[in-house]
């Protein structure tokens, strides 16, 4: 039964994700992104990892989706941005890259079975979020207190560049717009 | 006081030097022509107002001739300085031969190059009787050339930029006539060379006057690479550069040696002397290098006053005369002095007959008295005891030099006065001039003066010079030259009269406008006639002091008389022959014997198409025979190996250049596919 | 359901992911095939967490971190894409060669 739901649940994620690439509206490309999502969220589930389901959905679909949605949105117009058409010899190139990585990386892994693939029958108890959230503020030897202050920091210096980045550059006049000239 | 004079002898150097510098770095430029400043500053819409433009032309009409009166002021010092120095070495060198046997003091002696313990070069002030009389010329007319100058220039836009040159000419010129050493000469040589290029070519405005300043140039630099490489050779053997070294009886005897160049044993003496006297040859002009100098009139006429007649021009001479101890020994380089010097004095002669630009006929008349000094260098060898050996007669180098002494004034003089009639009619051509008598009184008379001089008409200096050249010719038993010398007189004394004539009798044949002497240009051209009538005074004392050293006193063994009288007589017949044929100012006469001479005039006006033959040499022969297959040789082998080299390397750089092309998925996708195949590789 | 099939299942994300990259052309779209290559690192994560490790919390940490610091390149990156779009008009990737050789 686990098996069926998990092929059923690894081809809808393979199809959404490839859609996703390859839409050509990005608006049909963010959402088929969202359905992705929310199929690995459910085999997070499946992987006994609730919490990152969780996390999965509020923090990828609820917020950085939402957020690429508004821009894509805000730059394209409803997603169809697609002016120059992509040429299908550069999709040939690409499909033949990537599937050159994925043999390469396929071969690399199964040319050397290591132990860890071949014992395949240890299976870890559910983590539930208790453990999560002390092992994430514990201090002690496998605390992870110090990488989640660095992720709070740099997460507040990724807002404030994210701000002066994103501010109209009032040395740099644009040539479109309202046709207001920029003063500082 | 003469002590002082000879330790501070640089001063005589330094001062002209000082000269172009002030001018250079601290006047010109200071005030600018108006018309130009004009220009430019209207571009830059920085003058509004007329007053303004009004003030700007005020302080030009000041201010160049602030350039122009320190540069007198400082020739004058020199020339102060020149004749200080020349009496501290009658009274202490030449009245003291017990001390100075040689009769040369070297007075300023730095260590400039130290080759190797065995050779060093200096630069040193050398004094000897040549090198005074050429220091008095030089820093006489120098002053009186920049005097004439500020009347000639006055309104030249680059009135300071001459000024300067002219100094940096003078310091050149004197640099050269006191170097104690070969490589000093050598190098002042060329400064020479380099200031008389820039000087013909002030009005680089004008393309004939910058392709004559090139041909004067590579001309020169042509004959200057064999003066080096004699330099080189005569240097090699007596381990010296020294002047002093080099003339001693030993030098020539250590050169005298067969040496076999190519499969031709040739004499190293001859042959090294002969390369030095290339140098001479090309800077003083002779057939067949003369081709510059009737060019050479593209400049401003004080310069070619100063520089192409009186003392540039005469460093040839003044080279073979400081070197002739060394010549004297070598008769084949005599033998070549002499026959060249005499051929360039007649072919000048006769070519200078049927020119009309008046400065080209005073420039083929230097020629041809440049020829004269030459000749009687050339002829300077007469053994008392009918054989070679120490007691010689050195006659003809007096002579020579006296002539350089006479020559100086008088056709200086003679330029100056050309320049005023140029100034005057604003022409070159004779046939535009005439009856300028009237207008030009003291012009007029001073120029009778040197045209009597050159004549050689007694008592006026050239005859004096004249005489005893053609003295030293016939004492020596050359009587081609003798008789060459003696018809080139006749011939100098017709051409200068049928300019004179000319250019001053009858009619005017041209409009003159406002035709007045400038009070600048005629006090230079009155000062010297007095040199021009008084240098015949100083005969005795160059034959009895201007004496090679090593060489024994001149002595007129015997002094035909009949000889100055044959040579007045001819002088005086050429004369009056001018007067035949140009005495009232017209020239119908001569046309008609012009039209009897027809093809033969033709060759003669066209300077017997030596010009032609040699761009027939250098364009046919030269650039097409030997230049363009050498040049398609560089082009296509040498440069095309070394573009091939920049082509293969620039095809690598094209192509690794595609690799860059700032696409961010084709640098992924190289990325990844280098991660596949590391990962195929490594596993 | 075992970890090679997971493996697999990331591994194919990933390449997916690379094809987006390699083939969109719009700027946005290639960060959105960014998402996908990390959403197969996290799944990678949370196999191995499940199905190896002795420690499965810290594998499931993992995967949050991963979101978080990929909230923050989504943040900076979508305001260089503001400020690019601003300042070009565009996001075509085929015109954003200033820095070729």
């Amino acid at each position: 039964m686990g098996d069926y739901l998990f092929y059923a649940l690894a081809s809808a994620l393979v199809t959404f994700s490839l859609l996703a690439v390859s839409l050509p509206n990005l608006l049909h490309g963010a959402i088929s992104l969202i359905a992705a999502f929310f199929v690995t969220a459910a085999l997070y589930i499946m992987l006994q990892l609730e919490f990152v389901a969780l996390a999965q959905i509020m923090l990828y679909i609820g917020g950085i989706i939402i957020f690429m949605l508004i821009i894509i949105l805000l730059t394209t117009g409803l997603g169809v941005e697609n002016r120059h058409k992509i040429s299908n010899s550069r999709r040939l190139a690409g499909a033949g890259v990537s599937t050159v990585l994925l043999f390469g990386l396929l071969y690399a892994i199964g040319s050397k079975p290591s132990t860890v693939l071949v014992k395949d029958k240890y299976r870890a108890a559910p983590v539930t979020m208790d453990d999560i959230g002390l092992r994430l503020l514990s201090t002690g030897k496998e605390g992870f207190v110090v990488p989640f202050e660095i992720i709070s920091i740099l997460l507040l210096v990724a807002l404030v560049g994210a701000v002066v980045i994103a501010r109209r550059d009032s040395s740099v006049t644009y040539s479109h717009g309202d046709g207001q000239k920029e003063s500082a | 006081m003469a002590e002082f004079i000879f330790t501070n002898s640089y001063l005589l150097l330094i001062l002209p030097l000082l000269s172009f510098v002030i001018i250079v770095l601290w006047l010109a430029g200071k005030y600018q022509n108006p018309a130009e400043l004009d220009k430019t500053l209207r571009c830059q819409n920085q003058i509004n107002d007329s007053e303004e433009t009004q003030k700007r032309a005020d302080d030009f009409a000041k201010g160049p001739k602030i350039a122009g009166l320190a540069a007198i002021l400082l020739a004058t010092l020199n020339a102060l300085y020149g004749l200080g120095l020349a009496t501290a070495y009658y009274q202490h060198v030449l009245a003291q031969p017990e001390h100075y046997p040689n009769r040369t003091l070297v007075c300023f002696d730095l260590a400039w190059l130290n080759f190797s313990p065995g050779l060093t070069a200096n630069m040193g002030i050398y004094l000897d009787p040549i090198s005074v009389m050429m220091i008095v010329v030089i820093t006489m007319i120098s002053l009186l050339v920049n005097i004439y100058s500020i009347g000639y220039m006055k309104d030249d836009p680059a009135f300071d930029r001459f000024f300067a040159l002219m100094s940096l000419f003078t310091f050149s010129m004197l640099g050269l006539v006191v170097s104690s050493n070969i490589l000093q000469m050598f190098v002042f040589w060329e400064l020479v060379g380099v200031s008389s290029y820039t000087l013909i070519g002030f009005w680089y405005e004008k393309p004939s006057a910058v392709a004559a300043s090139k041909k004067a140039f590579i001309v020169t630099r042509f004959a200057d690479a064999f003066f080096l490489i004699g330099i080189l050779l005569v240097s090699f053997q007596a381990k010296s550069f020294d002047f002093l070294t080099l003339n001693l009886p030993e030098t020539a005897a250590l050169l005298n040696q067969s040496i076999v160049l190519g499969s031709v044993p040739v004499n190293l003496l001859t042959l090294a002397t002969l390369l030095i006297f290339a140098g001479g040859w090309g800077k003083s002009a002779m057939f067949p290098l003369h081709i510059w100098l009737p060019d050479a009139m593209e400049g401003p006429t004080p310069v070619s006053s100063i520089i192409h007649s009186a003392t540039m021009v005469v460093a040839g001479v003044f080279l073979t005369a400081r070197m002739f101890p060394l010549f004297s020994e070598a008769v084949g380089t005599l033998a070549v002095v002499q026959f060249i010097g005499s051929f360039t004095a007649i072919f000048a002669a006769i070519i200078a007959i049927t020119q009309r630009d008046i400065k080209r006929i005073l420039a083929f008349s230097t020629l041809s008295q440049l020829g004269y000094m030459l000749f009687s260098l050339g002829v300077a060898k007469i053994s008392l005891h009918g054989e070679m050996g120490p007691g010689l007669n050195s006659l003809g180098y007096s002579a020579a030099m006296y002539h350089v002494f006479t020559h100086a004034f008088f056709k200086c003089m003679l330029f100056l006065g050309a320049g005023a009639l140029i100034h005057a009619v604003h022409s070159n051509d004779l046939m535009a001039m005439g009856g300028l008598k009237r207008l030009m009184p003291k012009t007029y008379w001073s120029l009778l003066a040197a045209c009597l001089a050159i004549g050689g008409i007694f008592p006026f200096s050239g005859f004096w010079s004249k005489d005893a050249i053609l003295l030293a010719a016939l004492q020596s038993g050359h009587y081609v030259t003798f008789g060459v010398g003696l018809v080139t007189g006749g011939l100098t004394a017709f051409y200068m009269f049928r300019l004179f004539f000319l250019a001053f009798h009858g009619e005017a044949r041209s409009e003159l406008h406002d035709v007045h002497e400038d009070p600048w240009m005629t006090f230079s051209i009155v000062a010297l006639t007095i040199p021009t009538l008084g240098a015949g005074l100083f005969e005795h004392f160059f034959a009895g002091e201007m004496v090679a050293s090593g060489l024994a006193y001149a002595d007129h063994l015997s002094h035909p008389l009949w000889l100055p009288v044959i040579a007045s007589l001819v002088g005086i017949s050429g004369i009056g022959l001018a007067w035949g044929f140009y005495g009232h100012g017209r020239t119908e006469k001569a046309d008609e014997w012009r039209q009897w001479f027809g093809p033969v005039y033709q060759l003669v006006q066209n300077k017997f198409y030596i010009d032609e033959i040699y761009l027939f040499i250098t364009h046919r022969i030269i650039f097409q025979g030997i230049g363009a297959p050498v040049k398609w040789f560089d082009r296509n082998i040498v440069d095309g190996a070394m573009n091939l080299c920049g082509r293969i390397l620039q095809l690598g750089g094209k192509m690794v250049r595609l690799a860059q092309n700032g696409q961010l998925q084709f640098y992924l996708g190289v990325t990844v596919l280098g991660l596949a195949a590391l990962l195929f590789l490594a596993s | 359901m075992t970890l090679s099939h997971f493996i697999i299942l990331s591994l194919m994300l990933c390449a997916i992911g690379v094809y987006g990259v390699l083939t969109r052309r719009n700027l946005i779209g290639i960060l959105l095939s960014v998402e996908v290559i990390l959403n197969g690192a996290n799944l990678n994560f949370a196999a191995f967490a499940h199905f190896r490790a002795f420690d499965p919390t810290a594998g499931a940490v993992f995967p949050i971190f991963v979101m978080a610091v990929s909230a923050c390149e989504m943040a900076v990156a979508l305001a260089i894409v503001i400020s690019m779009y601003r300042r070009k008009k565009r996001l075509d990737v085929y015109r954003l060669e200033e820095l070729n050789g």
